[in-house]
């Protein structure tokens, strides 16, 4: 089964792509009751299990909405992004701007006739105070699992941005669909969908104004998803290319001392899974560019580098110029700042000493 | 007058960029015959007719066919480049196999009840072996004219496909086409231009198909154009982003700092404040400059810090340039430099 969408000229002109911390933060959400959802993200999950164990968090409102085992969740604590990049609290702001009849029929679509958490219940009957509530839990939330990976996931979702805008730029809008999740077709005018099952009830979306806000996700992986009815545009959360190289986190003090720090040993065995292969690489490279090698599996900055390894910038612009002749990195510049990644051909010493 | 390209949603699905030297030699052919040319491109025109007095190029094909005295010239000339960024080869030899019927179809277009150049009625008698000379002719002219040129013309226009690319990804389509060029307007699928012509007419262009390949261009700067009927896809060429920077330095290689800005930033930046008015990657810097790569990204870190120079990702590369508050120091400079006489 299919959907389709039917995408005026006006709709196409208007779409759009945006970064959305909202997005990925209740995106990863249901990870925590269901890991097996995202194999690429369990590392996360495991640090965030650990870390839950240690001093757990109350998310009495947000939790019975999204972890609910039905197929939708409320769409009105998506908004779509206003801007490129719009932060935390702006989007939380536009959460609770939510009209409270728009919050009433998004529970009817998801709850139905089936049993209503309380949260539901109460969100229904007085939706202003609530969705601040709910506001103020997944802020919470956010600080204390999300934010400390934020601007690795911000680096992999703006270079995913960039990826899709030279291609947009050079081939087409008709040729950025297909790349953007093998799920979606563009043809003739129209933007297909192969089905996930829960579509067959009704294969009908109704597009929001203005065009799609197209939203790379990490914690969306694999999956791509599309918002059926909306209180502002649609979104289409789609995976961020590299996704997985988030939690390829090398055993380097900066990134995971900090995790250690956290007391999450088990995080550090997942984290650090690869910590072996550094030796080979070690004595290939020296000590600094093995470092290098392994922290730039995900994508950073010359200065995020250098803070996290406690030495001067311009010792690490001097690695990475020798790193990048060899071609043992790739550099890229995302609209955050000038990033470098490694090769897309993988790793030179893949197997353990 | 105004013309209208109407869009449905397959054809601005199909619109894309694209970077076109057979379009900038052809119109830089036609900036060399204006009187008096755009004064941004002024510097290239004194040195083309300079290197011209010296040695001449003969075009007697393809000039009678650009440089006619008409509103436009035949549009197989620039066939719609096929890739993102085709080398002039390639387009030659895509403009080399028009078929004949295209090739008269475009001259009576043009030409029509006008006087034929000899160069016209022959290409319209032999299309293929005119078609060839004409090739080998725009071949030359370029190479002696644009290529020298082409390593500071590539990155201005590769700056403009980025800065847009990022307008597209940020604000979609309807975000690009208000902020392409001040004649152009975009409203619900019909992309309108006022044409400097002053008749009140409307001209609604057909389309070709596949949407509308959109072209940056110095050499036609501060003009749009567009072909009006094709055999290809329909091209728009407009001015890119920073082709005033192009010749600021002066045409030949390099150009002197304004000694004031030495002063006050050091020998080094302030070379690579004047060399990023063209912008540049790290390493085509320190290649030009004669110094190391690291040094270079050092002192660029400093001046990105401080706001003189922008940073752009274009494809792979990263490019450079000098930002409008740096710009404005080095004017600055100038003028009190001018003001001390």
């Amino acid at each position: 089964m299919r959907l389709m969408l039917e995408l005026g000229v006006a709709d196409l002109a208007a779409t759009r792509f945006a970064v959305s911390p909202l997005h990925e933060t209740l995106r990863a959400l249901p990870l925590l009751a269901s890991p097996d959802q995202s194999a690429m993200n369990r590392p996360w999950v495991r640090w965030a299990l650990a870390e839950l164990d240690r001093q757990p968090l109350r998310m009495p409102r947000v939790w019975p909405l999204l972890v609910t085992g039905l197929p939708y969740m409320p769409e009105f604590l998506f908004p779509a992004p206003s801007g490129k990049s719009p932060d935390l609290d702006e989007e939380l702001a536009a959460v609770c701007a939510t009209p409270a009849g728009a919050v009433r029929t998004s529970l009817r679509n998801v709850f139905g006739e089936g049993p209503w958490p309380d949260t539901a219940t109460d969100l229904s009957e007085r939706p202003a105070e609530s969705l601040a509530e709910i506001a103020a839990e997944v802020a919470d939330y956010h600080d204390r699992l999300i934010a400390p990976h934020w601007e690795r996931i911000r680096s992999v979702l703006d270079a995913d941005i960039s990826y899709h805008a030279g291609l947009l730029a050079g081939r087409g809008a008709r040729s950025l669909f297909s790349d953007l999740h093998p799920d979606l077709r563009w043809s003739a005018g129209q933007l297909f969908m192969t089905d996930a099952e829960h579509w067959q009830a009704d294969p009908s979306v109704t597009l929001g104004p203005d065009g799609l806000v197209l939203v790379p996700s990490v914690f969306g992986w694999p999956d791509r998803s599309i918002k059926k009815a909306t209180s502002t545009q649609t979104t289409l959360l789609y995976p961020a290319r590299g996704a997985a190289t988030v939690w390829q986190v090398p055993a380097a003090p900066g990134a995971l001392g900090g995790l250690a720090a956290l007391g999450a040993p088990g995080a550090l065995g997942a984290l650090g899974a690869l910590g072996g292969e550094v030796p080979a690489i070690e004595s290939l490279l020296g000590a600094p560019r093995a470092r290098l090698l392994g922290a730039l599996r995900s994508p950073a900055t010359t200065s995020a580098l250098a803070s996290n390894f406690g030495v001067t910038p311009s010792a690490v612009s001097q690695h990475l110029a020798v790193l990048h002749r060899r071609a043992w990195s790739t550099g890229s510049v995302s609209a955050a700042g000038c990033c470098t990644k490694p090769p897309s051909w993988g790793w030179p010493c893949s197997t353990r000493p | 007058m105004l013309v209208v390209l109407e869009l449905d949603v397959a054809d601005l699905a199909a619109t894309r960029f694209a970077i076109s030297p057979l379009s900038e030699t052809t119109r830089a052919i036609l900036l060399l015959a204006r009187p008096s040319p755009a004064t941004v491109n002024r510097p290239w025109v004194g040195w083309s007719r300079g290197q011209l007095e010296r040695r001449p190029l003969r075009m007697p094909r393809a000039w009678p066919l650009i440089v006619n005295g008409l509103p436009s010239y035949p549009e197989f000339l620039v066939p719609a480049p096929a890739g993102r960024a085709p080398g002039l080869d390639a387009e030659l030899a895509r403009m080399c196999a028009t078929p004949a019927e295209a090739v008269r179809a475009s001259l009576r277009r043009v030409f029509g009840d006008h006087p034929w150049p000899d160069s016209a009625t022959e290409l319209f008698d032999r299309p293929a072996e005119s078609l060839a000379e004409i090739a080998a002719e725009l071949g030359e002219c370029h190479e002696r004219l644009i290529m020298p040129h082409w390593e500071r013309i590539r990155p201005v226009l590769e700056a403009d496909i980025a800065y847009r690319a990022g307008l597209l990804a940020g604000g979609g389509a309807r975000s690009l086409f208000s902020d392409l060029h001040p004649d152009l307007r975009w409203s619900e699928g019909t992309l309108t231009i006022n044409d400097t012509d002053e008749r009140s007419s409307v001209f609604r262009v057909t389309l070709g198909p596949d949407g509308v390949v959109l072209m940056p261009s110095v050499f036609n700067w501060p003009q749009v154009s567009y072909s009006k009927a094709t055999s290809t896809q329909t091209t728009l060429v407009y001015p890119a982003r920073g082709t005033a920077t192009v010749w600021e330095g002066g045409v030949t290689a390099g150009g002197t700092a304004a000694e004031a800005v030495e002063e006050l930033l050091g020998a080094p930046r302030a070379r690579l404040l004047v060399a990023l008015r063209s912008p540049a990657t790290t390493t085509a810097l320190a290649r030009r400059l004669g110094v190391t790569a690291s040094a270079v990204s050092q002192h660029l870190a400093a001046m990105h810090r401080g706001g003189l120079v922008d940073r752009q990702r274009s494809g792979r590369t990263v490019l450079y340039q000098t930002s409008e508050l740096g710009l404005a120091l080095l004017a600055g400079a100038r003028t009190r430099e001018a003001g001390c006489g």
